[in-house]
């Protein structure tokens, strides 16, 4: 078997004459035409391609997967987890594990909110006004 | 009972901005208000006629349901023996009013309390009263209390007979059954009142410290909640705005360190436990309860009283209410976290 020791390219002088008249275009160096040789062989059928449906199927799947992982991720990451009460069990304190703080009485001055998981807030007195509010609720039988 | 009509042009509160009309007079044991916002200084004097009529009504209404006057529609009925009692109409809204508050509250409010409370107030020892702070702590085990009494006699209304007077009824009860309205009543007339004054964009009822309220669009109502400690001192401040169509609030106070006295064995109060028939063994020494309506927050306000400060707390969460303020007997001022947002 000839083993080729030059790997530059050679360049292959192409005959003018032998162009197709229709071609218009500058050819290149290595434009290399076919001229009109004898009858062309009986063409063979092109080899079946296979159906790309499935193909394109289980890539939309595929991203349809990926998408929905990945907002399911970023949802996980921007809602809090509920808090959850575990009930005490004997020995609990020794269990090693997160500890989840539930708030339940919080101290509130006038103009602030309590978070949603508070049963209670603890309200600082109001500071005494010049003039009381024209309208009391009181027990009854309070003296105004 | 005379009322004293006071007019003024000027807003009487810093929430405010429509003149208002008042009418001051005394109904049911205390005071009463009637306040009439309206839309321009010239309609003040039609604010202070409907002011003083509307008192009037209310009246009329608190001496039928009173239980401090024999002649009462009320205790004549407690003293009518029989099985089938008629009563007018205003009575039987009342009672209607009562049987559905009980169901509202578990039992907690009940109307047919009137011999334990009477038995309760036959103990009163003329001496000084000591402060909350003096008693012995409630137990705030739920467990630890003794069952609810199951075994209360019934009662319910029936339309009257065809061809007695229009709207009135006919109250069935067990014998014994006896009916005190005082928890249910102030907050059910103050309602009623309000809805005389429609034709003013804004009004309040005060029946004696129970509220009720419509604000119309851009006014508020400012209310105080009286500190029972400090006379004139204030727990809280309410701002209860109004909206396009004009929105209705209820705010009703209840307690035991008004109505209170010592007994033999130990002190005393007016609010009866259903479940024990005694003076509730509450640590709640006042609660105050913005609601959409006066009966409704007079009902849940006594409701928290009686069941005391961790029950209250849990049952107000979950109660169709705007708000609620607890005064503690360790003297702490507890909120629902709703609350909040209505405070000034």
């Amino acid at each position: 078997m000839p083993i080729r020791a030059d790997p530059t390219a050679r360049q292959v002088a192409v005959d003018a004459a032998s162009r197709p008249p229709a071609h218009t275009g500058v050819p290149g160096p290595l434009a290399v035409t076919a001229g009109p040789g004898p009858a062309a062989p009986p063409q063979r059928s092109a080899p079946r391609r296979p159906d790309p449906t499935s193909a394109r199927l289980a890539v939309a799947a595929g991203g349809i997967a990926t998408v929905s992982a990945l907002l399911a991720a970023i949802a996980t990451a921007a809602i809090p987890a509920a808090p959850v009460a575990a009930a005490p069990t004997p020995g609990s304190a020794a269990t090693p594990g997160p500890v989840q703080t539930i708030v339940k009485y919080v101290y509130v001055q006038p103009g602030q909110a309590a978070p949603p998981a508070a049963v209670a807030a603890v309200m600082a007195t109001p500071r005494p006004r010049p003039r009381p509010a024209p309208v009391v609720t009181s027990q009854s039988g309070a003296k105004p | 009972m005379t009322g004293a009509t006071a007019a003024t042009a000027v807003p009487i509160s810093p929430a405010a901005t429509l003149p208002r009309g008042v009418n001051h007079s005394r109904a049911m044991g205390g005071r009463l208000g009637v306040h009439v916002a309206v839309a321009r200084d010239a309609d003040l004097v039609a604010a202070e006629r409907d002011a003083a009529r509307v008192a009037a009504r209310v009246r009329a209404w608190a001496g039928r349901l009173t239980r401090h006057d024999a002649a009462s529609d009320l205790m004549r009925a407690n003293a009518d023996s029989r099985g089938a009692v008629p009563v007018r109409p205003t009575l039987a809204a009342a009672l209607r009013w009562a049987a559905d508050a009980a169901d509202l509250t578990g039992g907690i409010v009940d109307a047919t309390l009137l011999r334990e409370r009477l038995a309760a107030e036959s103990t009163a020892l003329a001496t000084p009263t000591p402060s909350p702070a003096d008693r012995p702590a409630r137990p705030s085990d739920p467990a630890s209390r003794p069952a609810w009494d199951l075994s209360r006699p019934a009662w319910r209304l029936e339309a009257a007979p065809h061809g007695s007077a229009r709207r009135r009824a006919l109250l069935l009860r067990a014998p014994g059954v006896a009916f005190d309205l005082d928890g249910v009543a102030k907050g059910w007339i103050a309602d009623r009142a309000l809805a005389l004054l429609d034709r003013h964009p804004g009004a309040l009822v005060d029946a004696d410290g129970d509220l009720a309220i419509r604000s119309a669009a851009g006014d508020a109502w400012e209310v105080g909640v009286a500190d029972p400690r400090t006379p004139g001192a204030e727990l809280a401040i309410f701002v209860l705005p109004g909206a396009p169509l004009g929105r209705r609030y209820g705010l009703a106070t209840s307690g035991i360190s008004v109505h209170r006295w010592a007994g033999p064995d130990g002190q005393r109060h007016h609010l009866i436990d259903p479940r024990t028939g005694l003076p509730a063994a509450t640590d709640v020494v006042q609660a105050t309860v913005l609601a959409g309506s006066a009966h409704a927050a007079e009902a849940w306000a006594k409701t928290a009283v009686v069941l005391g400060l961790v029950e209250a707390l849990d049952v107000l969460d979950r109660a169709p209410i705007l708000g609620a303020i607890l005064l503690a007997s360790n003297g702490r001022v507890l909120a629902v976290p709703r609350t909040t947002r209505w405070l000034a």
